[in-house]
Order: structure tokens, then sequence, then C-alpha cells
């Protein structure tokens, strides 16, 4: 991909509204490949070489996209492999047309899931996906039975990961930290606060299905100082959230969800900072109606000082 | 008198290991309950989170503009692998 091509990642609705001449270019690719969206392998001239939208196999999709690679490589002829030193890709990373990959997204985003800001905000890291197993003990209550068997074998992935930031200011943040260090001392985070997290019900990266703090019509955070020793204090984190989202667009059409989450944090009781967070959520999503068939969630938020 | 003073040192000795080994005793637990709690916690969120392999298309330098990819495309004599979606597709759909 990175040797053979100039690969690109467009979104369609601001194609379509450009004026330096992309959009008549991405209506040509379009008429000679009709479809939506998707792939499409174009020559330097607009020519299309091949174009994919959908798999014949779903399983064997990446291998269906390889040889559609091979084939329009074969029509294009012989190309020289691209080089692309660092430098020239910070270079595009900070001009118009820039690019992204992950060495960009450490610059674009050098807070997500560690470091605070000057102004004291914080960037957590978020991650969700669908999951299976992990026991019928950990089963939640309102679960049909019909359903149990996603809580059976070795805990698991069952999709692909979602990968997002939520933003704390300093104030939210601050609710995480002990005002009174000694063991046992609990408070609770604002409601305010863990409705931040609700976007972790879903495992959506779709903003049309995506939960916002708003849905949230339970959102509790619990926290504990378990022990204090060597300069930190350990703290327990526990969290109940439930949300029922509309689709936007399609007001009717609801989702709902619930998920419990169990953490730790580090607290560094002599700089009186937090050193660490980490925050597991375990939840269930149904479509349309409250008691449909559950889907399982697994979610993580996650940050460190450095 | 001296034996008196031992058999007393001895006892504060005793007591003081004991008091040492009683306090000592359910810390070490709780060290070890929130140890494997951590652990825990730490390896249901490596199933969560992606894996290198599902990180891949990270590693491609991606163009944000297709006229600018284009006329990258015809500087470098190579062809355009255009992916799109109805949103942008390195964010959120």
């Amino acid at each position: 991909m990175s040797q053979n091509f100039v690969p690109a990642a467009i979104n369609l609705y601001r194609v379509r509204q450009a004026n330096d001449g992309s959009r008549e270019l991405f209506h040509s690719i379009q008429r000679q490949k009709d479809q939506y969206q998707g792939i499409w392998i174009v020559s330097p001239d607009g020519k299309v070489l091949a174009g994919r939208h959908d798999y014949n196999d779903f399983k064997n999709g990446a291998r269906e996209l390889l040889e559609t690679i091979d084939a329009s490589l074969a029509a294009f002829g012989p190309v020289e492999a691209r080089r692309l030193n660092r430098a020239e890709k910070h270079a595009r990373a900070v001009a118009p047309g820039d690019t992204i990959s992950a060495e960009t997204i450490s610059v674009l985003l050098p807070f997500r899931g560690r470091g605070v800001r000057d102004d004291g905000s914080v960037d957590l890291a978020l991650y969700v996906r669908q999951v299976l197993g992990g026991g019928r003990e950990t089963i939640p209550a309102g679960v049909e039975p019909g359903r149990a068997w996603l809580w059976d074998g070795p805990y698991r992935t069952d999709g692909p990961p979602v990968i997002d930031t939520v933003s704390l200011s300093a104030d939210q943040w601050r609710t995480f930290a002990p005002t009174t260090v000694e063991p046992n001392a609990s408070w609770s985070v604002p409601e305010q606060v863990a409705r931040e997290f609700t976007r972790l019900l879903t495992a959506s990266s779709d903003q049309s299905a995506m939960p916002r703090p708003d849905d949230a019509t339970v959102a509790k955070m619990e926290c504990t100082v378990e022990s204090v020793s060597g300069g930190e204090a350990r703290i327990r984190l526990s969290g109940q959230w439930e949300m029922t989202h509309a689709i936007e667009q399609d007001k009717n059409r609801l989702l709902f969800g619930a998920a419990t989450a169990r953490g730790i944090a580090v607290y560094d009781t002599d700089a009186r900072l937090l050193r660490s967070l980490l925050l597991v959520f375990d939840g269930t999503i149904r479509s349309g109606r409250a008691d449909a068939s559950p889907n399982r969630t697994g979610a993580v938020a996650e940050w460190s000082s450095r | 008198m001296n034996r008196d003073i031992k058999f007393t040192a001895t006892l504060w000795l005793v007591a003081l290991l004991t008091g040492l080994s009683q306090a000592e005793g359910p810390r070490r637990v709780t060290d070890e309950a929130q140890e494997a709690r951590r652990k825990q916690l730490e390896d249901r969120a490596a199933v969560v989170k992606p894996i290198a392999k599902e990180l891949a298309w990270l590693k491609i330098p991606w163009v944000l503009d297709l006229k600018a990819a284009q006329m990258a495309a015809e500087a470098e004599g190579r062809p355009l692998f255009l992916w799109v979606t109805g949103d942008d597709p390195l964010e959120r759909c």
C-alpha cells in the first residue's frame, strides 16, 4: 500500500463540496466504477483500474482486496517502490493535504492517554468492542437464559476495536483525586463527569448510533482509597451506567445500553497528583426495545501521567 | 537485676515482633489482592484494546485531500489507492 500507491482516505461528503477539481475527479471515478463508497484504484490521469465496495465472502475479504490490488497493479504496469523518509512524513503531516499515520497521530494527539495539559485538562484513551465469554457467573441481571451463551468460554473479542478519546477539564479531572488521603476514604465522582463515559456503552463509531452524555439515565462512579504507602495512594473505582439513545435521523429507533466498570488509580501523595487510571467496562447493548436480545460490549478508559 | 532486664527486653522484643507480624500480615494480603485485581483488570483491558495487527492501517501515510493525492500520483508516476467513506475514514464514521 505505502510502496506502490499514493494512499488517500477521502470523506465522501467533503469531496462533493470541494471546488478545487476534486469533486469533478471523484464524479468521474464514480461514473467509471459505480459504487457509493469503498475502494477505488485509479491511475494519475483519473482512469479507474479497479474498485470494490463489498466482498463475495466476508471471511476472505482481505484476500479478495489483495487480489483487487494485484490486478490493478498488473493493469497499471510496474511502479518503483515509494520511499518516504521520516522528515517527509512530518512535512506532510503539517502541510495542507496532510497525511495521517501513527506518527502523525502522536503529533496531533500528544495528550491522548497521557500527560496533563498546562490548563490541567486530560484526554483519556478509550477503546470499545463487542466481546464474548468470561463466565456465566458474570452475567448481569436481566439477561434472558437464551443469551447466556454469550458469556461462555474465555473472555475474547467479537468484533473490531473502536478507538476514541474523552477530554476532561481540570475541574472534572480533579474529582478523581482524593481530598482525604487515608485508607477507606471514599467519594463519588459527580454525575456530570460520569456521564462523559456514556460513549463507552456502544462499540460503534458511527455518530448516529453513539450515545452522548445526555443520553445517560444512570451515571454513577465511586472511588475508595484502598491503601496509602510509599508516597502513593491506591484507589479502587467502580461505576454503573445506563443509557437510551435515539438513532439520528430515525428517532423511533432506540438503543439501550447498560454497563458496569471497575478500575484502579494511583495517586501521588507527595505531588498530590494522579499518576494513572484504568477503567474496564462490561456492558450490554440492545437495539429497538429495552428487552431485546442483548449483545455485549467491553470497553477501556486509560491514562498515565507519562 | 540483669536477668530481669534481659527478660523484660525479651518480652518487649517478642511483643514488638508479634505486633509487626500482625501489622504486616493483613497488609501483605491487601497488597496481593490489589495486585491480583490490577492484573485481572489489565488482562481484560488487553482483550479490548487493539492489537498491532489491527492498527496496521495507521502505518500507511494517508493523504486526506483527493487533489493533493492526484498531484502526488502524477509526480511519482504511480496509482492512487482511494479509500472513500460517508465520513472521515480515519475519524468517526
